[in-house]
């Protein structure tokens, strides 16, 4: 609904990994890939927080979501 | 050539259908853009200038919000009324208003004028843009609302990025409301070292100031904004604070001194116009302003090439606003691999910087 109204899924902490799967919500499939592209330019071997925001690398499973997901509480649509 | 696309598929286009691009606003920053007539580079064949003065208009703007959104070409004028409509301004002071300055040219060139001191510059109000990169493609960066952190921010890194790496075809910007009143205090010091001296007495004093501009011969501008009623008890604090005598300008006088700062009409208009970012605060022969508490330096310049060589020596920077220079950059320029990596995924053509590298090329020739 946040991004429907024209907003943004975060005001200060950016995506991460809890917000992953809003940041094509948000952008459309060109802006991520322009968002892909700078960051294999800057980091080639994915050394900086990989799998953070784009996705992609190797994320534990569990990890990323949620305390109360995790937990079973919530969930997304 | 000059191309002058009024829609933003026309820009696409046009960045397709060409090998070489030069992008143009205003015209206001006349060395700003590469390879500006008057220049003194060896002609290599002329890359075709867009023109972004047809790509105009506020699409939406939003008071209640604080944020408006305009096609890269509209000018600051035209913005600065729409605003003032609704007593919002833009706090960074853009240069060169009056003279015809877009929104976009000033993104480009990274300029921010005296209201930086207290409220930050160009980069801390652009929130989005929409961007043709030198493929065609219309990137989008940001967003439309004062807070938003996701995605890499590209709007920001088009900030001073001089058309290297695509045109800035739409561009969003918080505003704040405009103060309600404004006054200045002039301070004549005895030099530029003692006008130094008394900026940092008057900045440990803990005064909430919306300006501080000072020249080469040691005179002050203090800058007050905000409540009428409580404007004048700030002002004689101010003055108290000051060891020197001074004068206040009110009203008119205020705004005739600030608009002749944005407009730079105090440099004579055949000298090039340089800024330099974390100038030395000293030893200064040639005409020059001092903003932004001194952070930032306006040099008004007759050697372009000797004073080139002056930064060179310092390890400093400048960008030529406008003056018969080679190049928008002089002095310490050395190639950014941060800058290189940008381009090469925004611009792998490089239809934006074919004359800057001939240049580049050259120069190292001789």
């Amino acid at each position: 609904m946040c991004i429907a109204l024209g907003g943004s899924v975060t005001g200060e902490h950016g995506i991460g990994l809890e917000k992953r799967a809003f940041l094509g919500e948000m952008y459309a499939d060109e802006d991520v890939a322009f968002m892909q592209r700078l960051r294999r330019a800057i980091d080639p071997r994915e050394l900086a927080n990989r799998g953070k925001m784009l996705g992609g690398g190797d994320v534990a499973p569990g990890r990323g979501l949620h305390p109360l997901e995790r937990a079973g509480a919530i969930s997304r649509v | 050539m000059t191309l002058r696309p009024a829609t933003i598929a026309a820009v696409q286009d046009i960045v397709r259908s060409h090998d070489a691009l030069r992008i143009r606003g205003g015209g206001t920053k006349s060395a700003a853009v590469p390879a500006t007539e008057g220049g003194n580079r060896t002609a290599v064949e002329s890359p075709a200038t867009l023109d972004a003065t047809a790509l105009t208009g506020i699409i939406e703007y939003s008071p209640d919000e604080c944020v408006f959104t305009a096609l890269a070409g509209t000018r600051l004028a035209d913005i600065t009324v729409a605003l003032a409509t609704h007593r919002q301004c833009l706090p960074f002071d853009p240069p060169l208003v009056d003279a015809g300055a877009t929104i976009g040219g000033t993104v480009a060139a990274g300029l921010s004028g005296s209201g930086r001191y207290r409220y930050g510059g160009v980069r801390d109000f652009i929130i989005g843009a929409r961007i043709v990169d030198g493929e065609g493609r219309l990137i989008r960066s940001g967003g439309k609302v004062v807070k938003n952190a996701a995605g890499f921010l590209l709007h920001h890194g088009m900030v001073g990025s001089l058309g290297r790496f695509g045109v800035l075809a739409e561009v969003t910007f918080k505003v704040f409301p405009a103060p309600e009143a404004h006054t200045t205090l002039r301070v004549h010091c005895d030099s530029l070292s003692v006008a130094v001296d008394t900026l940092r007495t008057v900045e440990r004093a803990r005064l909430d100031l919306a300006a501080i501009d000072f020249d080469h011969c040691g005179t002050l501008w203090i800058r007050v904004a905000g409540s009428a009623a409580a404007l004048h008890a700030r002002v004689d604090r101010l003055q108290r604070t000051v060891p020197w005598e001074s004068a206040v300008l009110e009203g008119d006088a205020d705004w005739a001194f600030w608009s002749d700062a944005r407009e730079f009409g105090w440099a004579p208009p055949k000298a090039a116009l340089v800024k330099i970012p974390a100038p030395p605060l000293e030893n200064w022969t040639i005409p020059a302003r001092f903003a932004c508490g001194g952070s930032v330096a306006w040099a008004a310049v007759d050697d372009g090439i000797g004073f080139s060589k002056w930064l060179a020596d310092r390890k400093l920077l400048g960008l030529v606003v406008r003056g018969p220079m080679a190049g928008a950059l002089i002095g310490r320029v050395e190639p950014n691999i941060f800058e290189e990596r940008v381009r090469s995924v925004l611009d792998p053509r490089r239809r934006f910087t074919r004359d800057w590298i001939r240049e580049t090329d050259q120069s190292s020739a001789m």
